[in-house]
């Protein structure tokens, strides 16, 4: 068995310094959801886990002036839940609770799963489609004993599956970002092998608001799954932004979504079956976040989805 | 390297001595000899290992045993006490009832799901309890006489606490 040891920080500025003692090779542990696995299956890159889910700070979500900012070692079963979010970003409550499993949602946190950084996570496309951006507590001073705080777009950190670019030795804080107003929709759809405990094959986080005669004023998409990290389809943003919704463009939407990822990541044994997804899925994100005919657009809607 | 852990553990303080790079269950079942806490999947998955940390139910497989320091955990022989003795606990005692128990590997851990479940949500629908058990798996039963027993308990408590409050206002 590999021997570590463990250590529950108390603080942020604790953490960081236990994260940067010098001579031992430190590992944050929060949830442990996907660290846990990793142990057991011979993960021995590291001397000790330094504990930061009891850490106060890291654990609340509440308005920063106009952001709304989400700790890192909050839960996804608080995020399901909490009123702030499910007002300013209901689809990121739909991604935690697309998990499904209590035993899970408990556990996992919103910085573990973007640390963890895999391909299949389902709150980094949401995250992202929100321009969301990371605080970090870096390294500074005598054994990083006095962090310094960053900032960084949540894009930016991922760099492909189970790669991030959070800095060594620092440690994610929270997230931020501007709630969504009532006019802009929003939904997250996730294609999995099952309803429940699955990861995603692939996901979709999106939102859209209309201007006053019905055009498309705004509209934000990510696919998670598909490409070598996710991020904001810009070139399908463009092409839908400031035309009327209708069914035949969120058909080309979907069209040039998929020629997107076939470019990026190539031909594989899946492409067949999941361009083919993709492009459904980002048809029904539109249909749910620009309706054609808004006045039909109810909240039942969502339910049946939930 | 072993670690001193002292945390609440059914109702009773406890200290341990135990290697802290082990999980929860293994310390349960390995150095505290409450063996009703399965070992399934251990990646996660299965629900088997299905524990209340705080009173939420997690998978004591991915839980670090020195994490538990200073918490409180109840497992499923925690379920059934009452003064310190043990009896089926009204939900337990529905699983048998409805027969929601085969080969009985996945039970502990269904019933601690379906008691946190309960005890967050007092009268889930159907759709609600299939929903809270989705953790945890069976591969006997079909599940129908698994939410049979949750739904039956709900309902039993409801009654009671009706009861309860007739019996007081008559008071």
């Amino acid at each position: 068995m590999n021997s570590f040891g463990y250590v529950r920080a108390d603080s942020v500025e604790e953490a960081v310094a236990l994260l940067n003692a010098p001579g031992l090779t430190s590992r944050v542990l929060a949830g442990g959801t996907d660290l846990m696995v990793a142990v057991r299956a011979g993960e021995t890159s590291f001397d000790r886990v330094v504990d930061i889910s009891m850490i106060p700070a890291l654990r609340r979500i509440e308005m920063n002036g106009a952001r709304l900012r989400i700790g890192a070692a909050v839960t996804f079963s608080e995020i399901m839940r909490h009123p702030l979010i499910l007002q300013g970003a209901r689809f990121l409550a739909d991604a935690t609770h697309s998990v499904r499993t209590m035993q899970v949602t408990n556990a996992a946190t919103l910085g573990g799963n973007v640390a963890n950084a895999a391909a299949a996570a389902d709150t980094p496309p949401v995250l992202v489609c929100l321009d969301a951006e990371a605080i970090i507590a870096t390294p500074q001073g005598e054994h990083g004993s006095a962090p310094l705080w960053e900032r960084a777009p949540v894009a930016s950190l991922l760099r492909g599956h189970l790669k991030h670019a959070i800095p060594a030795g620092g440690l994610l804080i929270a997230f931020e970002f501007d709630p969504l107003v009532p006019e802009t929709r929003n939904t997250f759809l996730k294609l999995g092998r099952r309803n429940a405990l699955t990861i995603s094959r692939i996901n979709i986080a999106a939102t859209g608001r209309q201007d006053n005669a019905g055009a498309i004023a705004d509209v934000r998409l990510v696919a998670g799954a598909c490409f070598s990290r996710p991020r904001r389809a810009h070139e399908v943003e463009a092409m839908l932004r400031g035309q009327p919704p209708s069914a035949a463009l969120f058909a080309e939407a979907g069209q040039l979504m998929m020629r997107l990822m076939v470019q990026e990541t190539g031909q594989r044994w899946s492409t067949e079956y999941k361009s083919r997804a993709l492009a459904a899925m980002v048809e029904e994100a539109l249909e749910n976040v620009l309706p054609l005919h808004p006045e039909m657009a109810t909240e039942a809607v969502r339910e049946s989805m939930r | 390297m072993n670690t001193q852990i002292k945390f609440t553990l059914n109702g009773s303080p406890v200290m341990v001595e135990a290697p802290g790079e082990i999980s929860l269950l293994r310390l349960l079942r390995d150095h505290l000899n409450l063996t009703g806490t399965k070992e399934g999947c251990a990646i996660g998955e299965c629900g088997a290992c299905s524990v209340l940390l705080d009173g939420r139910v997690v998978n004591s497989c991915l839980v670090l045993a020195p994490q538990v320091n200073g918490r409180e955990v109840v497992t499923i022989e925690g379920l059934g006490q009452q003064d310190g003795a043990h009896s089926a606990s009204d939900l337990q005692a529905a699983f048998v009832k409805y027969g929601a128990v085969q080969c009985g590997y996945c039970t502990p851990g269904l019933v601690i799901a379906g008691e946190a479940l309960l005890r967050s949500n007092p009268m889930p629908t159907r759709a609600e309890i299939i929903d809270g058990i989705a953790g945890n798996l069976c591969r006997c039963t079909g599940y129908q006489q698994i939410v049979d027993a949750i739904e039956q308990t709900a309902l039993q408590r409801a009654e009671r606490t009706q009861q309860h409050a007739a019996a007081k206002v008559q008071e």
